[in-house]
């Protein structure tokens, strides 16, 4: 446990030295452009779309990749490119808000398990605990039904169901800190519990959480895959990747291209986020720097 | 390390070994050439093969080739006599049934067939340890209420007259009673048999019966193997039956194309894709009994004014939707009432002009009306296409894709807007199909809400009737009220289903919903072997 | 240290029954009534109500829990809505249809899991390294139902190879094995490779070097045994997903395990069967935990118990 090179993170330069080392990584700076360019496209959307995503041609369904559309028609004719720019779109902010909230209420929890100790740290270990073991689709179907259907409630939805990694791993790296010298000497020094978790707790997790939220991302995304593929994801007519893998199982022989589309898009932005990720990992790791 | 190297070679070896030893091949039955074996795929009901308690149709297309009832529906969907010698005798005031059962029946166990077996089938029924489930349709049984309270332990409506001859009496007059005598829930279980089984009976290779297969294995979660009933007073055509468990769609069709089964019916999901391929020729359509349409909340502010119900039919071009859309796997529906059914009449199609619908919303004060429809995910592909018509004539609907025990609960409690419904009766009747949805004390309980008094009259009338000819015309008038003049739905197909048949199988006919077995043959020369 | 198994037990046993209350819980605020379901559409409300008083289900939920735990107490986990079979029954028969996946893909994830991460530890930043990454971030990428569909038609329809469904031959455990496996074969050969990478860099290794250690003494010997730790905590977190079935590999190959079963008997309400699933996947991810646990112990005595190394 190098306790110098944690402090190490509070300074200016350690971030300056990860951004070096991380663009010394091709594949790592690859993804990035990656991930950039995803955002971009999910931004641009409603501006580079060919189609209306819901314009339905009954009489143009199920056509292969054509002059007229790129990437061919699903079952109603509509228009795959756009749906899959559309579905960018939605992936992407499931995967990132979702994520946000797991990470929140990870760290939060975490924080408070890994900080205020004994009772606390009880609780709130018994309560991961539950969160991990519950199955995965009952509490999809629990909170779906409570909260209601609608995009904003899955995000909440995937959010609640992901925290508990999180939070796992930011109580095992405050434990960790609170032995070191310095902590304990800010605790000491005196200072709201507020102030030493947000002040000194809190950027020496940066670290963890980058990693968590990165490769959270791809998992939620994979998420929603799995929860459209059951029936329980976005609604219609909107277009997430995963609800598209979804409808095209029943034409995956007569028109393969059609679960092709999305079913790459989903590993190409998986891919590059779990790459990214673990640029950053190696990026910042002060331990892999010697 | 040696570790390493050791881990390297077995892995090699395991990928090498793999296709050697993994046979695919090896469900196929090499078929020896006078033994007729037919393997039905179909998904695993995961029931008990007890009627009494369950009304799953892969149950009856299991239980249906061991037991056999007084009357049966048959794949005309006529019906006919199986147990009962002729049509029983009814008293002039329609309260008392006189059955004659044929002579000389036994079970597969070698039991005769008797009235007391009769009895037994029907006071198991209203026992209420059984836990039947459809009592509903002969609970007018005179003294089934009684039994079922608690209050009575046996039929007192089921009189035995002498082995072969019993009588019953109803509580009131219902023409449909021989109808629904004829479902495969009114079965006859031998007496004895049965109840020494007590709670087992239906599950594994326990259940006798009368008909001309029996069963001979069943582990309940991959397969029933069936085999020929020595006792059948019949010809059974078949020395086996596999019915092989396979409860995704796909993976069923992917089996029958690898031709580890000879049959199996051919899901509307899947249709698209085999419409055009290599096995397209083993296809087979047929038309059940059934009818979908647009499920409207007539208690509902927004769809009170009937302009703006008929705005929504206006909206939907039928003939597109059922040729193009939904691939054929749909005849546009020109009223309620299935083709097939008594009091069904060829009316015009229903209208197509958006523009028309447009003006009538706007009539009525509702050009930016906001739908907002639950429905299951199966019902979700048709409702999205829905959605768009709705979309070109300024109507905004939410689908919501709520899961099914929810959809279900919300259903009953009358709180869904707008759905999808496709409803079967069990046999052609339209009293089945209509009166059990629309008349306003059921309607209640679909979301529906339709209460028009008139409409009430005609089909309570037509109930009690036992004239076919003048039932029709009343269920022709009540269909034109439902339909035409009051919007209380909006019909919108009657559905064509399909199954997938190798050339040597021979005779498969399916006549609604359930797919029976008993009469398929096959033609061994026309089997190739493996 | 044995009182401190104890708390955890006690801890675990905690967990198990809170599950318990919750699940019951949800299943009577999420609407859905299992008696309705049961019964059909046709039904009238004078059966729903018999039957819905045959079952007890008209008493209060509380009562109902109760009843229910006094049973489950006394190993009577109670019978299924609609199946009418005992719970347990039905449960063991899935479980050992699951085990049997479970563990033929968990072997398969190990051996290829460890072992590409060794090999990509050993060949950090050359190209064989940054092959196995590719392949290991893909075979975490793709939906796994996607690839079941995939090998499915490649490898049972078109090739013949091996069975397309169900579980008669030990064959027809194969495609469902590497489309279950594949995703965690990745994750384990990833998080392999990175502990390896942190331990190899770490001073004793230097020093087990400069002792004159064969390279592979010292990645056996020493790298591998501490990297085990972080190896541990991502195979225990798979172990209990893979014997908590993959519902939709066991959907898609029609296999009838533990996964298929709770999918199918939540939208059913089949509440005496969801309640008995989800305590066999709350017991199993309370029993892998604690092993997880004692494991850190005998790998690393140095590690504080309930303390988690990353």
């Amino acid at each position: 446990m190098n306790n110098k090179a944690r402090d190490l993170k509070n300074t200016k330069g350690f971030y300056r030295i990860s951004w070096g080392l991380l663009k010394k990584n091709k594949l790592a700076m690859i993804c990035l452009f990656v991930v950039l360019f995803l955002t971009l496209v999910a931004i641009l959307a409603p501006v580079i779309t060919p189609y209306d995503p819901n314009f339905q041609m009954i009489k143009e369904k199920l056509q292969g990749p054509n002059a007229k559309h790129l990437l061919g028609t699903d079952e109603y004719g509509r228009d795959i490119l756009s749906r899959i720019i559309y579905g960018c779109r939605i992936s992407l902010s499931v995967g990132i808000v979702s994520q946000l909230i797991a990470t929140i209420i990870g760290f939060g929890m975490g924080v408070c398990a890994g900080y205020f100790g004994k009772k606390v740290d009880a609780v709130i270990s018994f309560i991961i605990q539950v969160f991990a073991s519950f199955p995965f689709l009952l509490f999809a179907i629990a909170i779906m039904f409570v909260l209601g259907p609608g995009l904003n409630n899955l995000y909440i939805a995937l959010g609640l169901l992901s925290w508990t990694s999180t939070a796992r791993l930011i109580r095992g790296d405050v434990l960790k800190l609170k032995d070191s010298e310095y902590i304990q000497a800010c605790i000491v020094g005196g200072g709201s519990h507020l102030r030493v978790i947000l002040k000194h707790l809190l950027p020496n997790c940066f670290y963890t959480l980058i990693i968590t939220s990165t490769l959270g991302i791809p998992s939620a995304i994979l998420s929603e895959a799995s929860l459209s593929f059951l029936g329980l994801g976005v609604q219609p007519p909107m277009s997430s990747w995963g609800s598209m893998v979804s409808g095209a199982q029943a034409y995956i022989r007569s028109a393969t291209y059609y679960s092709i589309a999305p079913g790459v898009a989903i590993i190409i932005t998986v891919m590059a986020f779990n790459l990214l990720g673990d640029g950053l990992r190696d990026a910042l790791d002060p331990k892999m720097r010697s | 390390m040696k570790m390493k190297k050791a881990l390297i070679v077995f892995l090699l070896l395991a990928l090498m070994g793999a296709p050697v030893f993994a046979n695919g091949k090896a469900e196929v039955k090499t078929a020896e050439p006078t033994r007729k074996v037919l393997r039905f795929g179909q998904t695993n009901p995961k029931l008990a093969m007890d009627e009494q308690t369950n009304s799953n149709s892969g149950v009856a297309t299991l239980a249906d080739l061991v037991t056999e009832g007084l009357f049966k529906w048959n794949e005309d969907n006529k019906e006919e006599l199986v147990l009962a010698a002729d049509w029983p005798q009814i008293s002039a005031d329609g309260l008392t049934y006189t059955f004659k059962l044929k002579q000389g029946i036994v079970f597969s166990d070698g039991s005769p067939l008797t009235s007391k077996d009769v009895k037994f089938t029907f006071e198991r029924m209203f026992t209420p340890s059984t836990k039947a489930v459809n009592t509903y349709m002969y609970d007018m049984i005179s003294g089934a209420k009684e039994m079922l309270s608690g209050n009575a332990t046996e039929l007192s409506g089921l009189k035995i007259i002498d082995d072969t001859s019993f009588s019953i009496t109803l509580t009131y007059p219902f023409s449909g009673f021989v109808k629904n005598l004829g479902i495969s829930y009114a079965e006859i279980f031998p007496a004895k048999a049965c109840s020494e089984a007590g709670a087992n009976w239906g599950h594994g290779t326990t259940l006798v019966g009368t008909g001309p297969y029996m069963i001979k294995e069943n582990d309940e979660q991959t397969r029933v193997v069936f085999e020929k009933n020595p006792n059948y007073r019949g010809k059974a055509n078949l020395d086996e039956i596999d019915i092989i468990f396979i409860d995704d769609v796909s993976t069923k069709l992917l089996e029958y194309e690898a031709g580890n089964i000879d049959l199996c019916q051919l899901d509307n999901a899947m249709y698209q894709q085999y419409k055009n391929s290599d096995i397209a020729s083993d296809i087979v359509q047929y038309t059940p009994l059934g009818t979908v349409f647009i499920n409207l909340n007539l208690n509902d502010p927004a769809l009170k004014d009937i302009r703006v119900r008929q705005a929504l039919s206006l909206a939907i071009d039928r003939k597109t939707y059922c040729e193009d859309f939904l691939d054929g796997t749909g005849v546009p529906a020109t009223g309620f009432l299935n083709p097939s059914e008594l009091g069904y009449v060829q009316r015009d199609q229903y209208e197509y002009n958006p523009k028309k619908a447009k003006q009538l919303l706007s009539e009525a004060g509702a050009a930016n009306l906001h739908l907002v429809a639950h429905v299951r995910s199966k019902d979700k592909n048709e409702f999205v296409y829905i959605q768009n018509c709705f979309a070109q004539i300024g109507v905004t609907m939410d689908v919501q894709v709520v899961d099914n025990g929810v959809w279900y609960s919300e259903w009953q409690a009358g709180s869904i807007q707008i759905m999808w419904m496709g409803w079967f009766p069990l046999y052609a009747d339209a009293d089945n199909h209509m009166y059990t949805y629309f008349f306003s004390q059921n309607a209640s309980k679909k979301s529906n809400f339709y209460n028009n008094a008139k409409f009430d009259e005609l089909v309570t009338e037509a109930r009690q009737m036992t004239d076919d000819s003048q039932r029709a015309k009343l269920y022709q008038q009540a269909d034109t009220m439902l339909t035409q003049e009051d919007y209380g739905c909006i019909p919108l197909y009657y559905p064509r289903y399909q199954f997938v048949a190798k050339p040597y199988v021979k005779n498969m006919k399916v006549g609604n919903l359930i797919y029976h077995l008993n009469d398929v043959d096959i033609d061994t020369s026309l089997q190739k072997t493996r | 240290m044995p009182k401190y198994l104890l708390k955890r037990i006690a801890q675990a046993i905690g967990v198990v029954l809170v599950i318990s209350m919750i699940t019951f819980f949800i299943l009577n605020i999420v609407p859905g009534n299992p008696v309705q379901l049961m019964l059909g559409d046709f039904a009238t409300q004078e059966t729903i109500d018999r039957v819905t008083h045959e079952m007890g289900l008209d008493k209060p939920v509380v009562l109902q829990y109760l009843h229910w735990l006094g049973n489950m107490l006394k190993g009577d986990f109670g019978t299924s809505y609609f199946q009418r079979q005992p719970v347990l029954l039905l449960l063991g028969k899935a479980f050992t249809v699951t085990a049997k996946l479970a563990l033929s893909s968990y072997v398969l994830a190990l051996v290829i899991g460890v072992g590409f991460g060794i090999i990509a530890a050993v060949f950090h930043n050359r190209f064989l390294d940054k092959l196995l990454m590719v392949f290991s971030i893909a075979g975490i990428s793709a939906p796994n139902f996607w690839i079941a569909i995939i090998l499915q038609i490649i490898f049972g329809l078109k090739l013949h190879w091996f069975p397309i469904s169900g579980v008669r031959t030990f064959a027809a455990y194969i495609l469902p094995t590497i489309a279950l496996g594949t995703r965690y074969a990745a994750s384990i050969s990833r998080i392999t490779r990175t502990s390896m990478l942190e331990v190899v860099k770490q001073d004793y290794i230097r020093t087990a070097k400069a002792k004159g250690l064969s390279r592979l003494q010292v990645t056996m010997g020493h790298a591998f045994r501490n990297a085990l730790i972080p190896i541990v905590t991502v195979a225990g977190a798979d172990l209990s997903n893979i014997f908590t079935g993959s519902m939709l590999i066991e959907s898609v190959f029609s296999i009838p395990g533990i996964g298929k079963l709770f999918l199918d008997c939540i939208g059913n309400r089949d509440l005496p069967l969801v309640e008995g699933g989800v305590m066999y996947i709350a017991v199993i991810c309370v029993i892998v935990y604690l092993l997880v646990d004692m494991l850190y112990t005998v790998i690393d005595p140095r590690i504080r118990l309930g303390g988690e190394n990353e």
